[in-house]
């Protein structure tokens, strides 16, 4: 298994999208906290709601498409916190590392190399958690690897960095860092499953666009019709809880973001490795 | 006297590396391989022949573990069942056409493998790239590689971790004279040297009857003949073919005669491999003992008849 683990990570630092991705995804962040500036000064000129960009369609609980919106109140500063809470809600990280995730998941599979290896290992289910680890670390280093981009982008663009509060800030990245994982892990096993890398990316970048809402709304309407009130799945989803996860969520708010997160991780690891063993490559 | 069962009798068990026991794979109804019975025997160069969509890549995949039979059983290195995973690191395949991340050098795509297989010896990728010889591609990424370079690079990786048993799915597939010439030393170097066990597919038997020490010929997913280069050589050489009701009773002829290479084939034919211009003198000593015969005449056959012949290939080609 360590072994597996060595080959994926070693895959992983040596896979040329990966850097491509982070270049864009710095670029961007540095792009957005330019934006979040004069958004925010149009905002103390103007007095509006202030919000960075919204290409939407209204559901009853969210906003399909991408929606980055700041949660600083007038004659705040803008801290590294409120970009990095506004663009994790918006699920502006999400995108850049399922289309990653779906890259690195598939790439052993479309070049033909997983016929060298997957003969040759005792359980083909360890090729898919060897995977899932490496994409673990990927996961971890571009979200810190956001938050430290946006500390500099900060002092960059605002000429000071104010934090927030730091202990909300641990909790909330650690937190995010669980459901970010698993919409990777959910990612991978769609690919996985599915073998075709355009329909994974479309579907992943559905799930991202908060497309699944329409499907939400449906299923708490169904659910309703069977008498049970004030329920809604997204409570219950990785995209739900991305989008409704707090700055400063209660412990049963987190405890549940947390184990929404793991249980999905655990499920679809499950799932891919299970498919992954029984197919024929 | 050769006797056409006694090859089969020659090979002690211990000498098989690797059976297969009505090993089937089915498509729905497809039958993409069925109920095939392979042997192949330790040092072995086993040449696998078969036209396209024969059978043979699907039954590599299942001896790879790429793939799960329907039914039947595979036996390595003396394991079965489940305890093949244990021997499952002794083989190294190359399936169909390379497996490569076009993005990354040889080296690259090598170390992965080595990595996985926990290989950390110092000099053992260029060991490798010697062998293949690719030592000289430095940098270059294996998308800009020829096809022949990329063949010679699938068999690197199968070389990895140093297998008993290196199975091979059309290597030499599109590659020039050259190519094809390098490849054959490497493979033929691998056996003497290593004392690999070598299995290759391919339906180019002229290549195939260079390397060769044994044969398995695969139609329509079923493993019609295993024989070893020698019977194959004696079957398609020029030979005596006696037509007879019953051979054994010729069998004290052809000894008191002195004739040593011959074979009882079946049960109406005597293949003799020797002085071939006494046909008449030999038709004349089985009249006399009292042997009805059919028929004697002189035939020999081109390998790629014999094989057309056996599969019926000239009548659909």
């Amino acid at each position: 298994m360590i072994n597996m683990i060595k080959m994926d990570l070693y895959r992983l630092f040596r896979t040329k999208s990966m850097y491509v991705i982070w270049l864009i995804l710095a670029a961007l962040i540095v792009f957005t906290t330019f934006f979040c500036k004069s958004d925010y000064e149009y905002m103390l000129n103007e007095d509006v709601a202030m919000s960075e960009q919204t290409v939407s369609v209204d559901t009853e609980n969210v906003n399909i498409g991408m929606n980055v919106e700041l949660p600083t109140k007038l004659g705040e500063k803008v801290t590294v916190f409120d970009i990095f809470f506004a663009n994790s809600q918006g699920k502006f990280y999400t995108l850049f590392m399922v289309i990653f995730a779906i890259i690195f998941a598939t790439a052993d599979i479309s070049s033909g190399y997983i016929k060298n290896i997957a003969g040759q290992v005792k359980s083909r289910k360890m090729l898919i958690i060897s995977k899932a680890v490496s994409l673990a670390v990927y996961t971890v280093i571009t979200l810190i690897g956001a938050f430290v981009l946006q500390i500099i982008s900060n002092a960059i663009v605002f000429g000071e960095v104010a934090f927030g509060n730091v202990d909300d800030i641990m909790l909330y990245l650690g937190i995010q860092l669980i459901l970010h994982y698993a919409i990777v892990v959910i990612c991978m096993t769609i690919a996985i499953i599915i073998r075709n890398n355009v329909i994974s990316m479309v579907m992943s970048i559905c799930l991202t666009m908060n497309i699944m809402s329409i499907i939400y709304v449906a299923v708490n309407k169904i659910i309703e019709k069977m008498g049970i009130k004030n329920f809604q799945i997204y409570k219950y989803t990785v995209t739900g809880e991305l989008s409704f996860l707090p700055m400063n969520p209660t412990v049963k708010e987190s405890v549940m973001a947390a184990c929404v997160g793991i249980v999905f991780i655990i499920i679809m690891l499950i799932a891919g490795s299970t498919v992954f063993q029984k197919r024929d490559i | 006297m050769i006797d056409a069962d006694k090859n089969k009798e020659d090979i002690k068990l211990s000498e098989i590396l690797l059976e297969t026991r009505n090993l089937s794979k089915h498509y729905g109804h497809h039958k993409a391989v069925d109920n095939v019975n392979m042997h192949i025997k330790k040092g072995a160069i086993y040449g696998f022949i078969g036209r396209n969509g024969a059978g043979k890549t699907t039954c590599l995949k299942m001896i790879s573990g790429l793939s799960k039979p329907t039914y039947g059983e595979i036996e390595m290195f003396g394991y079965r069942g489940k305890d093949l995973e244990k021997v499952r690191t002794r083989i190294g395949c190359l399936i169909e056409a390379p497996g490569l991340y076009g993005n990354m050098t040889a080296y690259e795509n090598l170390n992965i493998k080595c990595k996985l297989l926990g290989i950390k010896q110092k000099g053992y990728i260029e060991d490798i790239l010697d062998i293949i010889g690719l030592n000289n591609v430095e940098k270059k990424k294996t998308k800009h590689f020829s096809l022949g370079m990329k063949q010679r690079l699938g068999i690197g990786l199968a070389l990895i971790g140093e297998p008993d048993l290196l199975i091979l799915d059309e290597p030499i597939n599109g590659l020039d004279p050259q190519g094809i010439a390098e490849i054959r030393d490497t493979i033929q170097r691998l056996q003497k040297e290593k004392n690999m066990t070598i299995c290759i597919a391919s339906h180019i038997l002229e290549e195939l009857s260079k390397i060769a020490t044994d044969y398995g010929i695969i139609h329509n997913g079923s493993l019609l003949q295993e024989l070893t280069r020698d019977e194959l050589m004696r079957r398609c050489s020029e030979r005596m073919e006696i037509t007879l009701e019953h051979p054994r009773q010729a069998v004290p002829i052809l000894d008191s005669m002195g004739f040593v290479n011959y074979q009882v084939v079946d049960k109406e034919h005597i293949h003799v491999f020797e002085r071939l211009n006494e046909s008449a003198q030999l038709n004349m000593e089985l009249a006399k003992a009292g042997i009805m015969i059919k028929g004697i005449s002189i035939i020999s056959e081109e390998l790629e008849s014999y094989f057309l012949n056996l599969t019926g290939g000239a009548k659909h080609d």
